[in-house]
């Protein structure tokens, strides 16, 4: 499966989780990181770690977010945390998400609906 | 055991301070492995054995706190609940599985200090629970080969 990143176009989902990435940055951006991060940017109180780690799987396959991991740290029993970043195919998918929405709102403006 | 704890603190006073982290790390991590299959008991043993040979360390500022770090991490291993860490494991037997139960873990430390052990596990049950969706859906679509199919779907309509 071949993307376009100029026409990729996150889900609400994946929205958060690039924005929570690029956030932290490089260093603090990992799976409990990012789940924190989720929960308070998008103000929900229940957000499933499972779902964040499939999110940046999917992610990363699509070359959106790219990880390495770090050094072994002794609080996690000697085992090293993966890192996230955001590579350029993400911040681009994210800005025409955000775009989109931006245009959603302005469409809003000039509808004659009251919401 | 007692003699596996012994030769790790032999090798742990022969190292220059610098390498004290990595060997911490690897007891950490042997230690919290042999406690994910063996009963409380078992684990309680382990860990007298290990603070009996620690006790042994030279009181150093370093050492005393990658100790306590250790430790903290050892105690709050068997703290986590096994059940739960056993679905994940039989769900997700690859590395990402090991690395969203340290996040699972990392996250259910800060809820112990901050809301107390019962909050924690609630916690810890809850987040394995509904992660089971995504995580379950995400095999699905791999096995199938459905994700392919669904990312064509998602272009198009867009």
């Amino acid at each position: 499966m071949s993307y376009d990143p100029k026409t990729e176009i996150l889900n609400r989902f994946e929205g958060w989780v690039v924005l929570a990435v690029a956030r932290l940055g490089k260093d603090l951006a990992y799976g409990a990181t990012i789940h924190e991060e989720v929960e308070k940017l998008s103000g929900r109180r229940i957000v499933s770690l499972g779902a964040i780690h499939t999110s940046l799987d999917r992610l990363e396959k699509k070359g959106m977010v790219s990880s390495k991991l770090s050094e072994p740290i002794a609080e996690r029993g000697g085992r090293s945390k993966r890192l996230f970043r955001v590579e350029a195919a993400g911040e681009i998918a994210l800005k025409n998400t955000i775009d989109q929405a931006a245009a959603m709102a302005a469409a809003l403006r000039t509808a004659r609906v009251n919401l | 055991m007692n003699a596996i704890a012994e030769s790790l603190t032999h090798a742990m006073r022969q190292l220059p301070p610098g390498h004290l982290r990595e060997i911490f790390s690897i007891v950490a991590a042997v230690l919290s492995g042999v406690m994910g299959l063996q009963n409380h008991r078992a684990a309680r043993r382990i860990k007298q054995d290990f603070l009996a040979q620690v006790e042994k360390l030279p009181a150093d500022e370093v050492i005393q706190q990658l100790v306590e770090e250790t430790l903290r991490a050892l105690n709050n291993h068997t703290l986590e609940p096994k059940r739960a860490r056993f679905i994940i494991q039989l769900l997700m037997p690859n590395h990402s599985g090991d690395e969203f139960l340290d996040d699972l873990g990392e996250r259910f430390n800060t809820i112990i200090k901050e809301h107390g052990l019962a909050k924690a596990r609630f916690w810890y049950w809850f987040q394995v629970i509904i992660s089971l969706r995504p995580i379950v859906g995400a095999i699905l679509m791999r096995i199938t080969g459905l994700s392919v199919a669904y990312e064509a779907i998602r272009k198009t309509i867009h």
